[in-house]
């Protein structure tokens, strides 16, 4: 099922004397409960394209369809949809949580959200405490403020405070910068797990190859305004000039496998994961 | 974002070219001129000028103007109360408790052409001279008091505070984003509501502002940052005829409009 549509979407910057176009006729279509990957490089209008799936940005051209609403260039039709709505099926997570904790305690943080979107404070409260156990952040933390936590902890009631509006999509913007390996790890394993069991849609904004390798279904690269590759990563992977045109670098994987090719060892172009590579090293030593 | 003042757009221009010691001086005097004029028909000529020294600055006019439409707010007020508690001169009008005397009138244009007049010529200003070059001149010109205030590191924060004004819009921005994506709305809805959401952005913004000058005042400090009294600069300002041709021009026309309004 189709959940949100962009068809042309066009977006320019304007200060009022320098026009700065952001993003040139995208169209793109997100399915309901799948993982998809938006990488690009710095400047590449990847933040401008996510920002209109909430309409935080408007379209300049072009339409954007979510949840029954059609968003237009006409921003006084606009404003009489009533985005907001539109914003709790669609939630956010900003890279730097800095940039939305204020309340004085952690659950008051949490519970900004879902009293935004109309809950009652007692609902907001359990939701904030059942949030924060599925984030992973112990209930000895709801009264603390959260500013004086760790990185990580912060990361980490900045996702509970948009998982409790319970959105369906979960957009992540660069979810794993400033993390350590492990606290990346446990991040993008807990983004899976909202996937898998409450079939949220994920779409994940980032330049770590190997997240995409390891976590997305379908990439989408943007290049220079535009969308240049929209399919499975693996596909994107094998084209050389391509990766290499946008920027990107491939995953510590895909390299992997491609000099083991070249050394002789048949191994499957399409293998994204350490794992896949280590099954595939055991079933070619069978083999032989 | 539309935030004209200090905002530098790069034209070739005379104006542009000008030493930043002249245009400030200039500014000053013109400043002081401008509120020693009581003569509304002089005001008449000024704006002229002023219209024909944008044309000089080859910017667009229309930001020159919309930063004298952004003082909308601020003028009506003034407008209310002049017209409404200025009780002197010939009474006009009668409403109740409203009265509108002349002199009410004459004092809300004096104010109301003043403060535009102002505002243009500070975004001139602005628009013409890079932020650093304009503490600099500031600097020079302050220079000697340097026994009385120290200029040199008032000059600093003020260049760190104008260099920080885009960052901090940025900033801004983002937090504004990233609150309205949990529902906050601070154009609709009841203003408690509003006042509410507004305080959700105030608070990230400042604990990010004292973050980043921490961490500034420590960036500073490694490079070997002491006091901004024995430093000495990168780029120095230099002295062309123009710029003396330019002061004089500057310094004469304000003469000249002080006299026209002493014999009218």
């Amino acid at each position: 099922m189709q959940q949100i549509t962009l068809k042309g979407v066009s977006h320019t910057y304007s200060d009022g004397y320098h026009e700065t176009p952001a993003l040139e006729s995208v169209d793109l279509t997100v399915m309901a409960g799948e993982r998809l990957a938006i990488v690009g490089h710095t400047g590449s209008g990847k933040s401008t394209l996510v920002q209109h799936l909430n309409a935080l940005l408007q379209p300049h051209s072009g339409t954007v369809e979510a949840f029954g609403l059609t968003i237009t260039q006409d921003a006084k039709k606009n404003r009489k949809l009533g985005l907001t709505k539109l914003r709790q099926k669609v939630g956010l997570v900003f890279q730097y949580p800095e940039y939305q904790l204020f309340a004085e305690t952690v659950l008051e943080d949490i519970m900004y959200g879902p009293l935004n979107f109309g809950a009652s404070r007692e609902d907001a409260e359990t939701k904030a405490y059942e949030m924060m156990e599925v984030v992973g952040l112990p209930k000895t933390l709801a009264d603390r403020y959260p500013l004086a936590l760790s990185g990580g902890q912060m990361r980490r009631v900045a996702v509970a405070g948009i998982l409790a509006m319970n959105p369906d999509v979960l957009v992540l913007d660069e979810p794993t910068v400033g993390l350590d390996p492990c606290g990346q790890k446990e991040m993008m394993q807990l983004f899976m797990e909202l996937h898998e069991t409450l079939n949220k849609t994920l779409i994940i904004v980032t330049h770590d190859m190997d997240v995409v390798a390891n976590y997305a279904q379908r990439l989408i690269v943007m290049q220079s305004k535009k969308k240049v590759f929209d399919g499975q990563p693996h596909q994107f992977f094998q084209k050389r000039e391509l990766v290499d045109a946008c920027k990107m670098e491939l995953p510590h994987t895909v390299e992997l496998v491609q000099s083991l090719r070249q050394q002789g060892i048949e191994l499957d172009e399409g293998i994204l994961t350490f794992e896949e590579v280590i099954a595939a090293l055991i079933e070619e030593e069978d083999a032989v | 974002m539309k935030i004209a003042i200090g905002n530098y757009i790069e034209t070739e221009s005379f104006i542009h070219r000008l030493n930043p010691i002249v245009k400030l001086t200039i500014f000053f005097v013109w400043m002081i001129t401008l509120f020693m004029i009581k003569n509304l028909a002089i005001y008449g000529i000024i704006l002229v000028g002023i219209l024909s020294l944008i044309q000089l600055t080859r910017l667009p006019a229309r930001l020159i103007v919309s930063s004298a439409w952004s003082l909308k707010w601020l003028l009506l007020i003034m407008i209310v109360f002049n017209l409404f508690f200025y009780k002197q001169g010939n009474l006009l009008w009668e409403f109740g408790v409203v009265q509108v005397y002349d002199q009410g009138i004459y004092q809300v244009l004096l104010l109301t052409v003043r403060l535009v007049s102002v505002v243009m010529l500070a975004t001139m200003l602005t628009l013409t001279t890079k932020p650093l070059d304009l503490t600099l001149a500031l600097e020079k010109l302050l220079s000697p008091f340097k026994k009385l205030i120290p200029v040199a590191d008032i000059a600093l924060m003020v260049s760190i505070a104008i260099r920080f004004i885009p960052t901090l819009i940025d900033e801004t921005d983002k937090i504004m984003k990233a609150q309205a994506s949990r529902g906050a709305n601070i154009e609709e809805g009841p203003i408690i509501q509003r006042i509410k959401h507004l305080v959700s952005m105030l608070i990230p913004m400042f604990v990010i502002s004292f973050k980043r000058a921490e961490n500034l005042a420590v960036a500073m400090e490694a490079r070997g940052y002491t006091d901004a009294q024995s430093r000495t600069r990168l780029t120095k300002l230099s002295w062309h005829q123009r710029d003396t041709v330019g002061l004089i021009i500057g310094i004469s026309i304000a003469s000249i409009i002080v006299m026209i309004g002493w014999i009218m």
